[in-house]
């Protein structure tokens, strides 16, 4: 296999939510079935954590090109008009990208403005919250540099 | 136009010029937001998106696909073949049968097809192809057997049917899963043996039998894999997060100390790989939830139900229309990413002609695991054929004998309900 590039911050935050989700999880069961009490207030945690895995981990596969997409009408065109396709789809994705960010700011700032605290574990919810566009950003930022390599001819994905 | 058809309009368009099904979904339903509401209600871009994935039930995606990779490290599946082969020996098909019968057991132990697919691939092809079974035949064989994946529970597209389906016991579609999927595998063996037969592969007698005992020892970590996980669903022992989490921790034993083929590294390799799959499928379930928000404000999904209903009062018709659109979207997309688009359609549809969700369900994925190897875009015989070194299109006829038969097992399921629904009656399960 052909070196993939990588989005190295990317991959240690989202590894690490992992494997910090498997640990809490599997301690949960431990726990549970030794003291046969449960630390319900982790689940808030767990699923925090899951944002930063979905959307750190959407960031390395956006830099890989790997997002499940149809590639089918991309391989039929000839050169030029491929170019202008992969121009297309980085704009798409940067539209979508900039609103999530957009938009994600302004929810982190409202919490943190009404200073809501979060459900379990009484921390402050824009915590958890500023981590949606601070992730979206880095996915824009790797997407630039996906297509960049792609007009440029690398990156090829046939699969 | 109207904002309802602009939205599905430009979710078409955007999805034909290869733009990510994930910023598609968002993208349109952005569309349909502007278009047909109002520009302020952009705002929930911030909110759904990470509502729809800050939900603790999802947790059990990311830990599945991470024990699916793990037990595809610890080398699982070449103790599994081993075991296989001795249990069955050289006979015409013999192999087949091996294939099929190691990626039903992969299929129990991971929540998709692909990676089983190429685990078992990398193992069987060179023995097949010494037997003489031609490649294209085997990799398209392997890969059919492997789409099962998603029939087999733990099956990360059923967890994610559980989810969008309101009321659906997830327990109850893992346990109707079990059975059409070993039909379904059961299903490509009939040509399988038929064609070993007429032409001979693998004759009796020329390859080796591996020992029976000691090849049985070798594989019982790998057996017991599945035995954990659905044993511990159905005692009560484990919910499905918690089922995910002991099939991690299993599989990591598992490679670290008994088969020794990972070590600390590659582990914490494993955990960034399976991030990035989760991160590319959850990604899709969280912007598709800007699609629904929308389409379900516009009244979009209601209209293209009250449509559906319309087409015709026999729900035998429309069933069969149904599994004929989903065949195809299986052929262009995966099952996440159907679900997550068609089922916001389709259940008023299901509820208006009465039919069990958790039956409905399974019918889907089955369509959807045929899709997986049907080209042109065909996830599973993409990983095959590339770990064979042959061309897609040299596979296109094995391709259809076995999309055949493994529609002939969908239609068994959809004339006999109790193929599906037995095992999670006997079980207790609500359906």
């Amino acid at each position: 296999m052909k070196p993939q590039p990588d989005a190295r911050l990317e991959r240690l935050l989202a590894s690490l939510g992992l494997m910090i989700i498997a640990l809490i999880s599997l301690a949960n069961v431990v726990v549970r079935y030794v003291t046969d009490a449960s630390f319900a207030f982790t689940e808030e945690f767990s699923v925090f954590l899951l944002v930063v895995v979905t959307f750190a981990g959407a960031a390395v596969a956006v830099r890989r090109n790997g997002h499940i997409r149809i590639t089918l009408v991309e391989r039929a065109l000839p050169h030029r008009l491929r170019r202008a396709l992969i121009l297309f789809q980085g704009l798409a994705g940067l539209v979508v990208l900039g609103l999530i960010v957009g938009y994600g700011t302004q929810l982190a700032w409202q919490e943190y403005h009404w200073q809501s605290l979060s459900p379990g574990l009484g921390v402050p919810l824009w915590w958890y919250l500023v981590w949606l566009p601070l992730l979206a950003l880095a996915m824009l930022v790797r997407l630039v540099q996906q297509i960049r390599d792609r007009l440029r001819g690398g990156l090829d994905d046939e699969c | 136009m109207s904002a309802d058809l602009l939205m599905i309009a430009s979710f078409l368009l955007l999805l034909l010029a290869g733009v990510p099904v994930a910023f598609s979904l968002g993208l349109a339903g952005a569309v349909g937001i502007v278009t047909g509401l109002s520009p302020a209600m952009l705002a929930t871009l911030g909110t759904n998106t990470y509502n729809s994935i800050a939900k603790y039930p999802l947790i059990a995606i990311p830990l599945f696909i991470l024990a699916g990779l793990v037990f595809e490290r610890a080398g699982v599946a070449a103790r599994l073949v081993r075991f296989a082969q001795a249990l069955i020996g050289a006979r015409h098909g013999g192999l087949a049968l091996v294939a099929v019968l190691v990626c039903l057991i992969m299929g129990g132990m991971s929540g998709s097809g692909p990676a089983d697919a190429a685990a078992v691939a990398m193992v069987m092809l060179p023995s097949m192809t010494r037997a003489g079974y031609p490649k294209p035949f085997s990799a398209t064989l392997i890969a059919a057997s492997a789409s099962t994946a998603i029939l087999i529970p733990p099956s990360v597209a059923l967890i994610l049917y559980s989810i969008v389906v309101p009321g659906v016991d997830l327990r109850a579609l893992f346990a109707a899963g079990l059975f059409p999927g070993v039909l379904a595998g059961l299903a490509l063996l009939v040509p399988a043996f038929w064609l070993s037969r007429r032409h001979g592969w693998e004759t009796p007698g020329e390859v080796e039998r591996p020992p029976l005992g000691e090849s049985f020892r070798q594989a019982i970590p790998a057996l017991f894999a599945p035995v954990l996980i659905l044993g511990g669903l159905r005692s009560g022992l484990f919910t499905p997060t918690e089922a995910a989490v002991a099939a991690v921790a299993y599989g990591v034993v598992v490679g670290l100390f008994l088969t020794r083929e990972l070590d600390w590294r590659g582990l914490w390799r494993l955990f960034g790989e399976a991030a990035t799959i989760s991160g590319v499928v959850l990604l899709i379930i969280a912007l598709a939830g800007i699609f629904a928000w929308a389409g379900t404000m516009l009244g979009t999904f209601r209209n293209l139900a009250e449509w559906l209903i319309a087409l015709s009062d026999n729900g035998a018709v429309l069933l069969a229309l149904i599994m004929l659109a989903v065949l195809l979207a299986g052929m262009l997309l995966d099952a996440i990413s159907i679900y997550l688009i068609l089922m916001p359609i389709l259940i008023p549809v299901m509820q208006h002609f009465e039919w069990n969700p958790v039956w409905f369900g399974i019918l889907l994925a089955m369509n959807i695991a045929i899709g997986q190897f049907t080209p042109p875009v065909a996830v599973n015989l993409m990983v095959t054929t590339e770990v064979a070194g042959i061309r897609l299109e040299q596979t296109l006829g094995w391709a259809l004998v076995f999309v055949i038969a493994m529609a002939a097992a969908l239609l068994l399921v959809a004339l006999f309900p109790e193929i599906a629904l037995w095992l999670p009656r006997v079980l207790g399960y609500n359906l």
